[in-house]
This record gives structure tokens, sequence and C-alpha cells, in this order.
């Protein structure tokens, strides 16, 4: 199946995600994220169809992305 | 043996405490925030567990608010230097010990800081009134510790934030004898920061520590005090403003940050309360032998900690502490990092601490002075 990664920033802040996404029922994992020119970041893996949940989801929870690849 | 310095590490550490460090090692075991692989990421949420553990006991909502360090000492060197700025002015306590004292020495000579050191072996109203009349217009922090190190008093910490945050002062809290033994809340107790060891009352082990930072707390106002690789942003020298990675350089202590959320949780089943209880009992009972024994003992009377200094004539702190230890009862003599509060408890710079857990027990307390009585005989 289809996924996207939403890219959080650090490591703390992508674990932070991946728990509320759980909480709310979003599958979802903690990834690192290399194809960055900024050097490394994490980010959470969810599948596709779940994107624009996941991404109000965190929205609400107050954390913030930087892009979803 | 009889271990009575706790104030120094806690002994023994408790069986899910070595459970959950020897589980982490061989299961869990790699470096947080650096990889993706399994290990790493098995590290890092055993961190995040510890962060929300931690902050639960402050009453800190967010996880990245828990910033760890080498120690308690690492701790405050961030609170005190990352947010003191030249010429400011800062109010702490004759009984601070050196990780206090030390980094605002560092401040008074290299960044023009005033300190004013608050006479605290009062009354709790007298010792608001001095830090009020302590505070100045380039007064920017309080720091105090929460429980002493080598009497029993217990600084009211509650009502020194309220003064604190009505004069726009950032209030740095030393908890690194009260964590574990007595409540902690950053709203309540209006502490803006607070610094624990991994090691002491938590009931984990040596290796880490923390600088929590209240809800809301603005990081733009603290600068880190340690330079190097966090596992993000890596082609940028500036470290950032970011918590916790902003301040978390180098490889973080995990298995002494996982002894913390085993000893949390040991603390949360044995109850805040009944710690606390149980040490002062354990106190009282210390001091009515050590005042049949003739002791002098110093701030008996100062408060209801669980730590108690004293000397006895005719021999040296030093010299009755080998004599101790030479019957495997272990305390600490010395100045226990804390000039100040030996000058002003008069001391004569060399005394005996005994400073208990809540594994200690009341036998033990009756076997020391035991053991105590004999020595003094046979001088």
């Amino acid at each position: 199946m289809e996924s996207r990664i939403i890219v959080i920033g650090t490591n703390t802040t992508a674990i932070k995600a991946r728990r509320i996404l759980s909480s709310d029922g979003i599958a979802a994992r903690t990834v690192r994220v290399s194809r960055s020119s900024e050097g490394c970041r994490y980010g959470v893996e969810v599948y596709s169809r779940d994107l624009d949940r996941a991404l109000m989801v965190l929205h609400l929870g107050g954390v913030e992305y930087s892009g979803v690849i | 043996m009889i271990y009575f310095d706790n104030a120094a590490t806690s002994y023994p550490k408790s069986d899910a405490v070595i459970a959950a460090v020897s589980e982490h090692i061989v299961r869990s075991g790699g470096n947080p925030g650096r990889s993706g692989h399994r290990l790493a990421s098995a590290a890092a949420e055993a961190v995040f567990d510890a962060r929300e553990a931690v902050g639960g006991m402050m009453n800190i909502t967010g996880p990245q608010n828990v910033i760890f360090t080498s120690g308690a000492t690492a701790a405050l060197n961030l609170a005190l230097l990352g947010t003191a700025r030249y010429g400011d002015h800062i109010i702490c306590t004759n009984l601070e010990h050196n990780s206090v004292l030390r980094p605002l020495y560092f401040l008074r000579r290299n960044r023009s800081v005033g300190v004013s050191y608050v006479d605290a072996l009062c009354p709790d109203d007298e010792l608001i009134a001095r830090i009020t009349r302590a505070i100045t217009r380039r007064t920017r922090m309080i720091v105090t510790l929460h429980a002493s190190n080598v009497c029993p008093r217990v600084l009211p910490i509650s009502r020194i934030g309220e003064v604190a945050h009505r004069h726009g002062l950032i209030y740095v809290v030393d908890a690194a004898q009260s964590a574990g033994v007595f409540p902690i809340d950053t709203l309540r107790d209006g502490a803006d920061i607070v610094c624990i060891p991994s090691h002491k009352g938590i009931g984990g082990i040596q290796g880490a520590g923390v600088a929590a930072f209240a809800d809301g707390f603005d990081f733009a106002r603290l600068n880190g005090v340690t330079y190097g690789g966090n596992g993000v942003n890596t082609v940028y020298g500036e470290m950032g403003n970011t918590p916790p990675e902003s301040y978390e350089a180098g490889t973080l202590p995990v298995p002494a940050i996982v002894s913390m959320t085993a000893g949390i949780a040991d603390i949360g089943n044995m109850g805040l309360t009944a710690v606390a209880a149980h040490e002062n009992m354990l106190r009282m009972r210390l001091c009515n032998g050590l005042n049949r024994l003739g002791a002098r003992i110093y701030g008996e009377g100062l408060g209801r900690g669980g730590t108690i200094m004293f000397n006895a004539d005719g021999i040296g702190g030093s010299d009755l502490a080998d004599r101790l230890a030479s019957v495997d009862i272990c305390v600490r003599a010395g100045m226990h990092c804390a000039p100040l509060a030996h000058d002003a408890l008069q001391t004569g710079g060399d005394a005996v601490r005994v400073s208990f857990s809540h594994a200690n027990t009341a036998d033990e307390v009756d076997e020391f002075i035991s053991a105590l009585s004999e020595i003094l005989k046979k001088q």
C-alpha cells in the first residue's frame, strides 16, 4: 500500500507526532528522513489514504511539519 | 552494611530499575536520534517515555520541555549559564550546593553578574521577606535548592516562586535532594526550571540529569551550553533554540534515562507522602539517639528533610566517618560541596552527614547509634 512521509524535524517531535496519530487510530511509524540538504530530519510515515486526516490531527495537536514527501 | 549516604547517591537500586536498565542494554541499546533502524528507534521511544515520566512528575505536559543532561550539575549549568545575561543580578541562599555556587561564581567573574546570598536559616516568613528585600531592578533570577543536602531544611519553593513571578523573575529550583521525596509542581510552585539527577531520590542509576522547563517557557531566552552533534540540521553551525534537541548535544546517557522511568514508577507506587514521612521518622529517631550520646547536631529543628549532620567531641568528622566505614556503615564527612551552609551552621568545615532513603529502616538507625556509641566509648 502506498505511503507518504510527513516531515516533522526533530526525533522528539516526530515521536510525539506518531503517538498523537496512533491515539487517533491512524497507523504511523517514525522514520528518519535523509533526503534533506540540511541534514537528517525525522518524520512520520502514514498510508497515503490517511494523509489528509493525519495532517489535520497533527495540526489540531499542535505539531508543525515542514513538508510531505 | 548500613548505607546512610543517599544524598550522594541512592543505594540499593530497586529490582525494577536494574531490570529496566538491563532490558534496555540488551534489547534496545541503540543511539536515539541518530539512525533509523530498530535499535535506534527503540532507544528513542524509551527516551521519550522518560521525558513523559519526568514531566508527569512535575506537571509539565510537553515532553520536549524535559531536557536530559549528564547530571543535575550539568542541568544547573544549563539553567544558570543559559539564561543569565551580562550585568544581571541573581538571588540564591547560603545553603546552596556548589552545583549552584560555582556557576554563579563563574557568572560573577565572567559576565559581571551580581549575586545576593540570602540567609535561609530562618523561618519561612523571614526567608520570603529577605528574598524580597534582595530584589533590585537588575534582578533576573532566583535560584534556590528545594531540600538541603546537609540539614533538614526544606525551602518553601511555592512561596519563593510566587515572589519570583510577581517581580517577573525566572525561578530555578535545584531539586537534587527533593525529587522523589517531596512533590514538585512547576505550575503550583512557580518553578520555571527544575533540575534533578537520575540517581538520588528518583532511584535511578548514575549518569543522567534533567533540566525541566515549565509549560510555556520561552526557549528563546535559553542559550545552550553544550555544542555538538544532535542528529538534526547537521549543516548548520548553530544549535538553535528548539527543545530538547537544541540543548542535548552528544549521545544521551540512555541507560540512566531509562532507569529514571523505572525509578519514577517505583516512587509512584510508594507515594511521595509515605516516602517523606518515612525519612522524617528516621531522622527524628536518629536525632533522639544522637542527643542521648551527646552529639552536636547541626540544624536539627530546621525542617523535615531526611538529612542530618553532626559531630562528636574528641574526634573529627572525617575520622569518625572512617571509623564508621570500618564497621561497614556508609556516611559522608567533610563539607559536602556546600561551603556556605557549613559556615552558616558553624560546623568547623568537617561534619558527618547521615542521609536517608525510603529503603532505610528504624533498625538500621538503632544499629548505627549502637555502633557510634561503641566508637565514642573508645575515644
